[in-house]
């Protein structure tokens, strides 16, 4: 009985710190893929095929700050079958990511010595 | 389809309203995406319940389009807020509080200390709505307090707090209390005396009334003493110098008030204010030299108590200092480690 209340404590520590780890990586993740102008849906299906599921309460939020911060660039599309808001990474996104991705290259090569020896 | 209408309604209640219609429509292509996705033309209730669950409560989506947060008063203005109230209540209460003993000091009608007891209390909720209306509008205009970008300096930070924190139950029962009995002063000079039920007259305090404006400062000094230690949450040596302060003046209050009362005693041919108890039994409708003796008792308890307390105050506020130092000399034998 304890085990299983220790095992069910360990799950949920376990799932909230992934969370963290993949909300940390979103941002880079995002700004990943829009080197050519991309609708919501189109995003998350992308991500999803590369292995990163984000829903879209997270997504469109997540992308209305990253064009707020001044670091992606939106159109409406009306053409299609229903109106879609493009985005697209511009200059500013460009430098942001190029820093973001030097730190995440620096952060891995760290977090692997750092485990190395852990099983 | 309605659900989806009726899930992007409730979305759109919580959105700010100049983002609202870009944000439904967007979301709403969005869905209108995912559901094709997954069931193609053929679209059924059960796949739209599905990918709404998915997308979660209306009002927790629309929250996250608050990176910041929704408040009335954000986290940056909030200590700014705390101390701005706390500068406006103890500035209307204490104001207030004077201005009641000024004009009730003239007044002769027996319930106006009742309508300024009133008014204060009445002051409060209207000091706390003004200040939250003003930072909320500071808020809403997106005001944010510029902090000084000077260096941190850890040798300016300030020294270790000896102080003892302030009991607040018996702070604000001490208020209350000092209230009360204000009120209670109050009424008996306004009515010139104490009366009973009825108003019928009892018997008269000449030395009360004499020195009844000396007191109502005294008592007005030790409620706002009360409010900025409520305020304060710490006994610091600033206010323990004002709280001795404060007792020193009320035992010369109570020392005119004691020897008032024997100048009246001597005046009525009492030498002593200690009456043998046959003169009381031979005269039980003399209330006033009944009321006198009491209050004088009073007098001179209320004198001792609060001769008492000071003395416990200066012996609190030289050990602090002696703390203090003790401090000071622990932090520099850390150095010399």
């Amino acid at each position: 009985m304890f085990d299983m209340v220790k095992n069910e404590e360990q799950t949920t520590v376990t799932e909230n710190v992934t969370q963290e780890l993949r909300r940390g990586i979103l941002i880079l993740a995002i700004l990943s893929q829009l080197n050519e102008e991309k609708y919501g849906y189109a995003l998350i299906s992308q991500l999803a095929e590369l292995g990163l599921e984000i829903d879209q309460g997270t997504l469109y939020p997540l992308l209305r700050r990253l064009e707020a911060q001044g670091l992606l660039d939106s159109s409406w599309n009306v053409e299609g079958s229903r109106p879609r808001r493009y985005y697209v990474i511009n200059k500013a996104g460009k430098a942001i990511r190029k820093d973001l991705a030097g730190e995440w290259r620096s952060l891995t090569e760290i977090t692997e010595k750092l485990l190395a020896n852990i099983k | 389809m309605e659900f989806i209408e009726r899930y992007l309604q409730e979305v759109g209640r919580h959105l700010p309203t100049n983002k609202k219609a870009d944000i439904l429509t967007e979301l709403r292509s969005s869905l209108g995406d995912t559901l094709e996705a997954r069931a193609g033309e053929d679209i059924k209730e059960e796949s739209v319940i599905q990918v709404l669950k998915e997308m979660g409560a209306p009002r927790k989506v629309a929250a996250s389009y608050y990176p910041e947060g929704q408040y009335l008063i954000g986290p940056e203005l909030y200590p700014f807020f705390q101390f701005i109230l706390g500068i406006a209540l103890a500035g209307s209460i204490g104001g207030q509080l004077i201005a009641a003993v000024v004009s009730l000091a003239v007044s002769s009608r027996p319930l106006a200390i009742v309508d300024q007891l009133g008014q204060i209390a009445g002051s409060v909720p209207v000091t706390l709505g003004f200040v939250v209306l003003v930072f909320f509008l500071l808020q809403r205009l997106n005001v944010q307090p510029r902090f000084d970008e000077k260096e941190f300096d850890p040798r300016a930070l300030p020294a270790l707090e000896k102080d003892k924190p302030v009991n607040r139950a018996e702070r604000i029962v001490s208020i209350i209390m000092g209230i009360i009995v204000l009120g209670f002063l109050f009424q008996i000079a306004a009515n010139g005396g104490f009366t009973a039920k009825g108003g019928v007259d009892l018997f008269t305090n000449p030395v009360l009334d004499h020195y009844f404006p000396w007191i109502a400062v005294s008592m007005v000094i030790g409620i706002l003493l009360d409010v900025i230690l409520l305020w304060r949450g710490r006994w610091e040596i600033s206010t323990r110098l004002a709280k001795i302060g404060a007792n020193l003046f009320s035992m010369f209050v109570l020392y005119l008030l004691i020897q008032g009362s024997l100048a009246w005693f001597d005046q009525m041919g009492l030498h002593s204010f200690i009456v043998a108890p046959d003169t009381l039994a031979s005269e039980p409708e003399n209330f006033q030299l009944i009321g006198m003796v009491s209050f004088q008792i009073a007098y001179f308890v209320a004198f001792i108590v609060t001769g008492i307390e000071t003395l416990v105050s200066l012996y609190r506020l030289i050990r602090a200092g002696r703390s203090s130092n003790a401090s000071s000399l622990a932090g520099m034998a850390l150095i010399n480690r």
